[in-house]
């Protein structure tokens, strides 16, 4: 599954749009976590438990839009993005949308 | 006398609760993702030229993709 941010893919040309495809994934850090991240927080500095978690989603919603794309029958996803936001205290949405697209390598 | 016994119980339960939230995220629940994945490639997946680098470990993983579930598979390299 070829998955690129650009319109076009050099090499390729797209004969079939199939659609939007989405993949979305809310996450949180334990209580655990919380209170370590918490901590790290009143010292300042990269609080690795938030890296960690953010780093875990984006994986988990790429793996899932292209999974979705492969069930619509696309071989690629043109103009991929993410989109984040949060919901509550210590959780966080991430979405990676796209176009599913089928494509032909050009001779 | 009774009321400091049960203020005392509540406080107990509540520490209880709190350490048990923090032991059930710890060992069970709160894990990185795919952070059990084998070192064998499942039969079906295809090497990609995707590479991730953990921010946090700094793994190295590579991609493996299954084009008939449209799955995929992250195997550490070392």
């Amino acid at each position: 599954m070829l998955v690129v941010t650009t319109e076009r893919i050099e090499g390729y040309k797209v004969v079939d749009v199939k659609g939007p495809v989405f993949g979305l994934i809310v996450r949180s850090r334990g209580l655990g976590g919380d209170i370590m991240a918490g901590l790290k927080g009143l010292v300042g500095g990269e609080i690795k438990q938030y890296t960690a978690m953010l780093e875990d989603s984006r994986k988990e919603a790429m793996d899932r839009m292209i999974k979705n794309a492969n069930q619509m029958g696309a071989n690629a996803i043109i103009m991929m993005r993410y989109d984040s936001g949060e919901i509550g205290n210590n959780m966080s949405e991430i979405v990676a949308y796209g176009t599913a697209v089928v494509v032909e390598k050009l001779a | 006398m009774t009321t400091f016994l049960g203020i005392g119980l509540y406080a107990m339960f509540q520490m209880i609760v709190v350490v048990v939230c923090i032991l059930l995220g710890y060992f069970i629940y709160d894990k990185r993702y795919k952070s059990n994945r084998e070192t064998k490639i499942p039969a079906g997946f295809e090497l990609t030229e995707e590479v991730n680098l953990d921010p946090v470990t700094g793994e190295k993983t590579r991609v493996y993709y299954n084009p008939n579930t449209g799955e995929r598979f992250y195997k550490k390299e070392t």
